[in-house]
């Protein structure tokens, strides 16, 4: 017989977050339904309201639930799971899973690389790319916020097409013979700066998981930067690592 | 036929390969220098610098007057090449700590049930630790295992003892480790712990890991401070 002692860590907000948790799951409640009132919500869980209210933000926080703009709760759609281990285009990506991935161009065209475009691509300040500024939305909804810079001496032709038809990557490997095959990628998570905020229609408080990505060519040469912000609240990233 | 590889790396990569291989096992060790020697018939001196050279690297402690030990698990290497944790401290002279927050078991709620994919109520034991770097804090695990998984597993210091080498030590071998990461923002006691103020984002990461007949032998949330960590993948 093992004993079960009383210990000093489990909280009491864990005991409600998990049947919270265990309430949603039961009920099958889909995306976008609105939770019961907490009033409610306390009675049938058997939940102090204090304690019922923090497991609440605390599955905002995770991003089981979300609150509306009228602060509404409502069980939030379930976030997307991108691999953090296969080079993959973010629009075939989006499409595998079912979603309708669009590109809106905020900029696109040649300008002189900043310290940090030049300092990643191995080019000297002010050297000439192509940078191009778009916005990624899913089923209507701006989530993603990508800037790429390319040198312009590998890729002098890009201003001729329209991305946001057109995927980047295709067209490098079509018009250029230049295959992305590698990304080495650095993850930081940040609050959005005024830009942000209006960009993906959200507030100071919703926190972004960045990346930042070198990408190499088959040939091992790099030929691009980026620097993508993502919905902390609609994405996560996923590694599997197998040993043989 | 004449190999160029000097002599001393070619026995550094073959008790390498032994330790990988679990010929050496952890904790146990190695035969003596004067026996490797005696083996291949090599020279002390060459056998001294093929054991400093893996004491170096991590693989084997020298314990005086009692020989040297296997000390690393295989385990590290491979995960690291799949999802780097990187310190941002200065990388020489870094020296690592863990602060044992708590030890103890408790019962698999819904969640951590469907998890484990175990009965409710079945017994798991938790760990929950505060990683220091230089003194500082860089993030906190939150474990948990089943309580049966071996004998004797309330009995061990977490704060001096990896788990990995712990599994490895009773034979458990890892299969398949998958992590989640997404973003969080910190509050209360977690913060204070961490160091930060309340709401500040933080790398959230869970690892469920399986041995080699599937069966998950640990769960672990880590909150991670990204002013003191940054967390790197390679895509290919």
């Amino acid at each position: 017989m093992v004993r079960i002692l009383k210990n000093k860590y489990t909280l009491t907000s864990e005991n409600s977050i998990d049947k919270l948790m265990e309430y949603i799951d039961i009920h099958h409640l889909p995306p976008r339904e609105r939770l019961p009132s907490e009033r409610k919500l306390s009675e049938l869980l058997g939940v102090s309201r204090p304690a019922l209210h923090q497991a609440i933000f605390e599955l905002i926080n995770l991003g089981v639930l979300a609150q509306t703009p009228s602060d509404e709760i409502i069980i939030a759609e379930p976030k997307v799971l991108r691999n953090m281990w296969k080079m993959r285009s973010f629009t075939k990506t989006m499409r595998a899973l079912g979603l309708t991935p669009k590109n809106k161009v905020i900029y696109a065209g040649m300008t002189e690389a900043t310290k940090e475009e030049a300092s990643a691509l191995n080019l000297t300040l002010g050297s000439p790319v192509f940078r191009l500024h778009r916005l990624r939305c899913l089923d209507g909804t701006p989530m993603v916020i990508e800037v790429a810079a390319l040198p312009a001496k590998l890729f002098p032709r890009l201003l001729e097409h329209d991305f946001s038809r057109a995927s980047l990557y295709s067209v490098l490997e079509e018009e250029y013979g230049t295959i992305p095959l590698t990304q080495e990628q650095e993850f930081l998570i940040d609050f959005p700066n005024p830009a942000d905020m209006q960009l993906l229609g959200i507030d100071a408080k919703e926190p972004l998981i960045v990346q930042l990505g070198r990408t190499a060519d088959q040939n091992g040469v790099i030929i691009e930067y980026s620097v993508s912000k993502t919905l902390g609240s609609r994405f996560e990233f996923e590694s599997i690592s197998v040993i043989e | 036929m004449q190999n160029n590889t000097p002599i001393y790396s070619q026995l550094e990569k073959l008790i390498k390969d032994k330790i990988l291989s679990g010929e050496y096992k952890f904790g146990e060790a190695i035969p003596s220098e004067r026996k490797l020697a005696e083996t291949y018939g090599i020279n002390r001196m060459t056998v001294r610098s093929a054991i400093n050279n893996l004491e170096n690297q991590g693989y084997i402690v020298k314990v005086h007057g009692k020989g040297n030990f296997v000390s690393s698990p295989k385990f590290k290497q491979s995960f690291v090449e799949g999802w780097g944790f990187t310190s941002l401290l200065r990388e020489r002279g870094i020296e690592h700590k863990d602060k044992l927050i708590f030890s103890g078991v408790e019962e698999a709620n819904y969640q951590l049930s469907k998890i484990f994919g175990v009965e409710r109520r079945t017994p798991l034991f938790r760990i929950v630790r505060l990683r220091l770097g230089d003194d500082e804090p860089l993030r906190l695990e939150d474990t948990y295992v089943p309580y049966d998984l071996f004998p004797g597993i309330e009995s061990i210091d977490y704060s001096v003892t990896s788990l990995y080498d712990v599994f490895q030590a009773n034979g458990i071998t890892l299969k398949e480790f998958r992590q989640v990461l997404s973003s969080y923002l910190i509050h209360d006691f977690k913060a204070r712990l961490l160091d930060l103020e309340d709401d500040y984002p933080v790398y959230r990461v869970t690892c469920q890991t399986m041995d080699q007949s599937d069966r998950v032998v640990e769960y672990t949330v880590s909150l991670i401070n990204p002013q003191k960590t940054i967390i790197t993948t390679s895509l290919k």
